[in-house]
């Protein structure tokens, strides 16, 4: 089943008195435990298609559906609070909440629905499975950008989100911390059925996701099997069952 | 790079290919087409008939030899009548000498002919429009063909496990038309961007070369 949809995303901006097109007809299909990386280098309009999947910005053509749901037409309270619960993301400059640890950064997202000790018992057990169990009290500006990297996805995994956006998750890691994240994110997709959206610059890591696509200039490159309309898929290789 | 006897190219780099994979162990001409898909991979895109054509060259310049059946008599090879005896061959001392010989020479680098390099150097200022779209199409076909590279276990993983020397070898190679490919990818980005700033210029790109 499709989890999100784009159809025909447009999405412009101004600078100066020159307008950027950031998303140039967009459109894209990802079912739940697909694990698609995006490769673009810097303004290929990677954060923007992030932004515009997440529901943070609305496009200016076309629409953007997340189960079933048009985001564009749901209250804005409604929008958060998918992205509370259903949607984690992980930003390129991804900050902590003020004032509080990594521990009991990654257990906000919990609190809504649990106790204190299970939001702890959680954020403990995610700190963990990104490898940052040892940073668990430390504060923000203390951290490596390798650290923060790994804080931001464990605080995005956290939610147990059916969608995880994830805007090049890898950029401060070295080859081995790379390798432990993607594999990280595919188990994610296999084991947990989590749909995700990887951007990343120039990797191998892009080579571990299920489909691979391109993005340049707002234009999202497909292979001929995709752009025929339908969603035919590649042959299983490496997909969980 | 071989005997002195040899011209360069595909023709002969198939034939220690097939020389190679009989040094490994015995085959038959399906046989080695299969070993050869799987240990150098599709980006060769071999055509089975080149397998034997190397064949018959290695076997004329007595470098494998067809083994002998029971009754100890060699056999003939019959590929193209259906059903016929499958002949089962192997490398001679002197083709596993040239083999090794072969192995220690320098390789060539093949040069590198696109027909999208032909189209850019001799494009015109009225091209360039459609010329950034052929270049979008290319990297489309780079895409389809690393698709096929998708793989879930990467380099890292093998040579941090306990694989045999032939598996990490032939991810290495599969690595190479990977490595290959996203070059491409970013050199049809850095075209893409020229050909745009130079649009962007008031004055348009020059026709005068």
């Amino acid at each position: 089943m499709t989890l999100l949809s784009l159809d025909r995303v447009v999405k412009r901006y101004w600078r100066g008195y020159r307008e950027i097109v950031a998303l140039d007809e967009v459109s894209l299909e990802l079912e739940r435990g697909d694990f698609v990386a995006v490769w673009g280098s810097s303004r290929s309009g990677k954060t923007t298609l992030l932004r515009v999947a997440a529901g943070i910005e609305a496009p200016d053509g076309g629409s953007v559906t997340f189960d079933g749901q048009e985001l564009a037409t749901l209250p804005r309270k409604h929008r958060a609070r998918l992205l509370l619960e259903q949607i984690g993301c992980v930003w390129q400059a991804g900050r902590i909440t003020h004032g509080l640890s990594v521990l009991d950064h990654v257990a906000l997202p919990r609190l809504k629905h649990h106790s204190h000790t299970q939001a702890r018992r959680d954020a403990t057990e995610m700190l963990e499975r990104v490898g940052a169990r040892q940073c668990a009290q430390a504060h923000w500006y203390e951290l490596s950008d390798g650290d923060r990297t790994r804080v931001a996805v464990a605080h995005a995994l956290v939610r147990r989100p059916r969608l995880l956006l994830a805007d090049e998750p890898t950029a401060n890691l070295n080859m081995i911390e790379r390798e432990q994240l993607v594999s990280l994110l595919r188990s994610v997709a296999e084991d947990a059925g989590v749909t995700v959206l990887m951007m990343a610059p120039d990797a191998p890591e892009l080579l571990r996701s299920h489909r691979l696509m391109s993005l340049d200039h707002g234009r999202l490159i497909k292979p001929r099997s995709e752009r025929r309309g339908e969603l035919i898929d590649f042959p299983a290789r490496g997909r969980g069952a | 790079m071989g005997g002195p006897d040899e011209s360069t190219g595909d023709a002969m780099s198939m034939k220690y290919a097939v020389l190679g994979l009989l040094a490994q162990r015995r085959g038959y001409g399906y046989d080695l087409v299969q070993r050869f898909e799987e240990q150098i991979g599709s980006a060769w895109q071999l055509n089975a008939g080149a397998i034997y054509v190397a064949l018959d060259k290695l076997e004329q310049e007595g470098l494998v030899r067809p083994v002998p059946n029971d009754d100890g008599a060699p056999s003939t090879r019959r590929r193209t009548v259906r059903g016929a005896p499958r002949v089962i061959y192997e490398a001679t001392p002197n083709g596993l000498d040239r083999f090794e010989e072969w192995m220690s020479t320098r390789s060539t680098l093949a040069p590198l002919r696109e027909e999208l390099h032909l189209k850019l150097a001799l494009s015109r200022p009225r091209n360039l429009e459609r010329l950034i779209e052929v270049t979008y199409e290319q990297e489309q076909a780079c895409l389809e063909r690393l698709e096929q590279s998708l793989e879930p276990r990467p380099l890292e993983e093998l040579l941090g496990g306990s694989e045999s020397w032939p598996a990490i070898a032939s991810v290495m190679v599969r690595d190479a038309e990977v490595a290959h490919l996203q070059a491409t990818v970013q050199w049809l980005r850095r075209v893409r961007e020229g050909i745009r700033t130079l649009q962007e210029r008031p004055e348009g790109p020059s026709p005068q070369r």
